[in-house]
């Protein structure tokens, strides 16, 4: 296997002929560079590829997250990766600028999982829905995700009470980057992961988990303040 | 007093001979052609008759059609009757879920107009979970009539269209076997489609044991072949039965006293389920409901899903 060229031959990591502080002051920067012009969180690796072999990164962006005090943007750790986020602060005059309305906001983990529910078993009514998730879901936590346009009330179920059934929305397509319903995990891969057990959707403690693989499938393509804008 | 006894229309049948025996293994594809030949041969007198009950007849094969690819190509586990549900429940312009889309789209297959518009085949693939752009969609509809003209034999052709979606958008299956159909009416020049293949295709004694031939495979051919000759046979059954039933409630007809009685028994022949709530002109409400239940006590009808409420009423 032929090893990738290095785009840069001339790079200088190390930096070994500047005094010590000017030497930390230009890893800095770069290390700001980088986050700053990345659309996704940066990985470490990515990060100590640009500094010096004995540099400590963990040194490095806290003095950088330091620097930032008092600036409208952070320095955020996601995982093992980092980003640059704008302070909440500032929210305000973002939402202002790109139009966006005031009460967009984030998902809860419950509702996150009710609205993978959703997803995966539409058309399901709320009473299927707290069923599978062995507690009672709120109207107003159904109504909040209506609200948003991710689901939509679908045809009536034929059932005591004639409740409606829900089914998710092209925006909810278009929020999350699935292109198609075919994108959403698979229920037998979830099965074969132990999430769901045979007889009923999920099973007994099944719930939590599906809220934290809900959570971990509706990322938004790209890491970004404000939710449902 | 002359009594002119109507002739009981015979509805041809496809000899004893054209049923495939054996499995996918035991068949060659000239075999499988064969065999296709023959019961499309006597599935086209049916269609070109259009007999009265045509529209419950494929409307009933698009619901078959669309559970089978439900069930086996998009991991869902929705059955005939709750696809049924879905659509025959839903009001107009309400959301189908992503498995009553599967059967509204099939049901578009059935009906008029031609299935090559790149409108229909875009609005369509959105339905089936394999979304096409405008432009794809322009492209699809190019390479589809280019498939069906040529004059080769029908389930040739098919088989060619499904292969076609395929190269254009390898997970758009749902679509490649719809698309087979389509071509498969235009080859023979049926005035609609029939939903056939998608049926037929899953059954295990169709492909035998083994993985299934993708459209465009090898093996493709002949399972499109062996598929069409069991599925244009279920058809002709199921043309059978829908005409003994049609031929009941035209008996009952004369016994039922209700004003609106034709547009309940018009409904009844033109789709797979009605819906007690869905209105039909010079019925009120109540006298619906009466009617549907007096239709079921004379058994010219049935109650399809055996609920107490939300009932759908069908041949």
């Amino acid at each position: 296997m032929a090893r990738k060229s290095n785009p840069e031959p001339d790079f200088d990591r190390e930096l070994a002929d500047l005094p010590p502080e000017l030497r930390w002051r230009e890893w800095k920067a770069r290390v700001e560079a980088v986050l700053f012009a990345a659309a996704k969180p940066v990985t470490r690796e990515a990060l100590a590829r640009v500094v010096g072999r004995d540099c400590v990164l963990e040194l490095l962006l806290d003095d950088l997250r330091e620097d930032l005090r008092g600036r409208p943007v952070e320095l955020v750790r996601a995982g093992e990766s980092f980003t640059l986020h704008t302070r909440s602060a500032y929210g305000p005059a973002l939402r202002v600028a790109f139009d966006i309305a005031a009460d967009a906001k984030q998902l809860t983990k419950l509702e996150a999982g009710v609205l993978m529910a959703v997803a995966m078993f539409q058309p399901v009514t709320r009473g299927e829905i707290s069923e599978m998730f062995g507690r009672e879901i709120s109207r107003d936590l159904i109504a909040a995700l209506r609200e948003e346009g991710v689901i939509a009330a679908g045809p009536r179920s034929p059932k005591l009470g004639a409740p409606y059934a829900y089914v998710t929305t092209e925006k909810f397509l278009l929020e999350f980057g699935f292109e198609s319903l075919r994108d959403l995990p698979d229920i037998e891969a979830l099965k074969d992961a132990g999430l769901l057990s045979g007889g009923d959707p999920i099973g007994e403690g099944g719930a939590g988990d599906l809220e934290a693989k809900a959570i971990d499938c509706l990322q938004p393509p790209e890491a970004s303040q404000v939710r449902f804008a | 007093m002359i009594r002119v006894e109507p002739v009981p229309l015979e509805l041809p049948r496809a000899p004893a001979w054209a049923r495939p025996s054996g499995f996918f293994r035991d068949h060659s594809e000239a075999e499988a052609l064969f065999f296709a030949g023959a019961a499309l041969a006597a599935l086209d007198s049916i269609v070109r008759s259009d007999p009265p009950y045509a529209g419950a007849w494929r409307r009933r094969l698009a619901l078959k059609s669309a559970a089978a690819v439900v069930q086996n190509l998009l991991n869902r586990r929705e059955d005939e009757s709750a696809l049924r549900d879905a659509v025959a429940l839903a009001r107009p312009g309400q959301a189908l879920g992503p498995a009553g889309r599967v059967y509204a789209a099939f049901r578009v297959l059935a009906g008029s107009g031609d299935p090559f518009r790149p409108e229909r085949l875009f609005a369509v693939a959105a339905d089936l979970q394999a979304p096409l752009d405008p432009q794809k969609a322009a492209e699809l509809a190019a390479a589809l009539g280019e498939a069906v003209t040529g004059g080769r034999p029908a389930p040739v052709v098919a088989a060619a269209a499904g292969a076609a979606v395929m190269a254009l958008r390898a997970d758009a299956e749902p679509l490649s076997l719809l698309c087979a159909d389509a071509a498969l009416a235009r080859a023979l020049s049926w005035p609609t489609p029939l939903p056939l293949l998608a049926g037929e295709l899953f059954q295990r004694r169709a492909t035998g044991e083994g993985r299934r031939p993708r459209p465009g495979e090898a093996g493709w051919m002949k399972v499109v072949a062996l598929s069409y000759a069991r599925a244009a046979l279920a058809a002709l059954d199921l043309a059978q039965d829908l005409a003994r039933r049609a031929a009941r409630l035209a008996d009952a007809a004369p016994k039922l006293r209700a004003k609106g009685k034709t547009g309940a028994i018009e409904a009844l022949l033109a789709d797979d389920a009605v819906s007690a709530a869905a209105p039909i002109a010079g019925l009120s409400d109540r006298a619906r409901r009466r009617l549907f239940d007096r239709l079921v006590s004379l058994s010219a009808a049935r109650e399809l899903t055996g609920r107490a409420a939300f009932r759908l009423y069908g041949l």
